[in-house]
């Protein structure tokens, strides 16, 4: 099992809030939490968390604990809608979550 | 009075065909939760069902044997002042539940295959509000009683309020033996410490590491089904003392005192039957709660294939 690293949390969590699943204001999990998720040690966690912070996707606010930025840079709404009905029609499809985004990566190489 | 008497005696047989009543309709059946079974291995889910079922079966072991005692006219303790007469089943759960958080913490496995958590997950993820509500009355109830009951009392000889007394004036007067202060404290300081374990086992219940992405939706079954144990757990404890609490104050409250060709009634005497009566219908809910825990645990675990989400 390979461990996660701290660029591999913030992808994730930008990922969610990218898609549209987290949103503006939503709280993520606290620090401590991710690190026992993913077993790994809490500060690779917080450094996630700070590279989120630096590149404007969360903001931290003491108590309030760390929360999706009012504005973070989302993908168009349009693209997240043809994204949904993909990921719709390849589970309707039977196709796994791994195929489609080979799929994915594989037309997003052949476009010149 | 009789007939209530009869009553007390038979009150947990009561609650136990009941509980067995709703098991047997399957509507009902289906609206209790269901455990999941997990792999052994991996999750304490089980062992921490099976304690906090053991800690309710105790405890309505204690409720029949101390309804049976007060039926006899034993009373628990003895006839000194103890403390913990009226908080041994708070203090009772609260080992229980620590019990089940020593379980909960000791039994931490590194996941086989990490799931990236997607929103914070605290002790009230797995537990419904209507839940909290019932608890947080049943507590708020009792310290209520607790207020009320030590503001009647009066002191003993040592200053601990405990009685309740009949002042005839320059007649003298008598005492009889109540849930004063003295008894109300421990006890609403020991319903506060079972408040905090029962939120510290919602949080551990919750924050635990998922073992696998493919076990999070029986995971998540799981947790719900446990999270409604320790609630209907902590609530019966709650008012299993409450109901102990009504009765005494109830048969405190009913004593008359014969002097001089007058009859002395206490300042409570109009409140007795009704204290009674609440003491049973507490006392049902309490053993149904805790029988509820029970039944929970002792129901056939379904497939973890069933629960599992796309």
């Amino acid at each position: 099992m390979a461990e996660y690293s701290a660029e591999q949390i913030a992808a994730h969590f930008r990922g969610l809030i990218l898609s549209g699943r987290m949103g503006a204001g939503d709280r993520l999990p606290t620090v401590r939490q991710t690190a026992r998720d993913l077993g790994v040690a809490v500060t690779t966690a917080a450094k996630a968390y700070r590279a989120l912070e630096s590149s404007g996707f969360v903001v931290t606010k003491g108590a309030a604990g760390t929360r999706v930025a009012a504005q973070p840079s989302v993908l168009p709404g349009v693209v997240l809608g043809h994204v949904r009905d993909a990921v719709a029609e390849a589970q309707k499809s039977g196709i796994s979550e791994s195929d489609l985004l080979n799929a994915v990566q594989a037309v997003w190489r052949d476009r010149p | 009075m009789f007939m209530l008497a009869m009553l007390c005696e038979v009150l947990p047989v009561v609650a136990a065909l009941s509980v067995v009543a709703v098991l047997a309709v399957p509507l009902w059946r289906e609206k209790l939760p269901r455990p999941v079974r997990l792999d052994g291995s991996s999750r304490p889910d089980a062992a921490a069902r099976w304690t906090l079922a053991s800690g309710a079966a105790l405890l309505v072991l204690f409720a029949v044997t101390v309804t049976v005692m007060r039926f006899h006219r034993i009373r628990l303790g003895g006839q000194d002042y103890s403390w913990w007469r009226y908080s041994i089943p708070l203090l009772a759960a609260c080992l229980v539940l620590l019990v089940v958080a020593v379980l909960l913490v000791s039994y931490r496995r590194q996941p086989a295959e990490p799931v990236a958590p997607t929103h914070p997950r605290t002790w009230r993820s797995f537990t419904g509000t209507s839940q909290l509500w019932l608890f947080g009355s049943c507590a708020f109830a009792l310290i209520l009683f607790v207020a009320f009951a030590g503001s009647a009392s009066s002191p003993d000889d040592e200053g601990r309020y405990r009685w309740l007394v009949i002042d005839t004036g320059a007649t003298g007067g008598m005492v009889a033996d109540f849930f004063g202060w003295a008894y109300g404290l421990p006890a609403a300081a020991a319903a506060l410490v079972l408040l905090v374990l029962t939120v510290l086992v919602l949080h551990l219940n919750a924050v635990r590491p998922f073992f696998t992405p493919n076990s999070v939706g029986a995971e998540e079954a799981s947790r719900s089904a446990f999270s409604y144990m320790v609630v209907c757990f902590g609530a019966g404890a709650v008012l299993l003392t409450l109901a102990r609490a009504l009765n005494t104050a109830s048969s405190a409250a009913g004593v008359s005192l014969a002097s001089e060709g007058y009859s002395f009634d206490t300042t409570l005497a109009a409140a007795s039957p009704w204290l009674l009566g609440l003491s049973y219908l507490v006392q049902f809910f309490a053993l149904f709660l805790l029988m509820t825990v029970v039944a929970v645990a002792v129901r056939r675990p379904q497939p973890q294939a069933a629960t599992v989400h796309g």
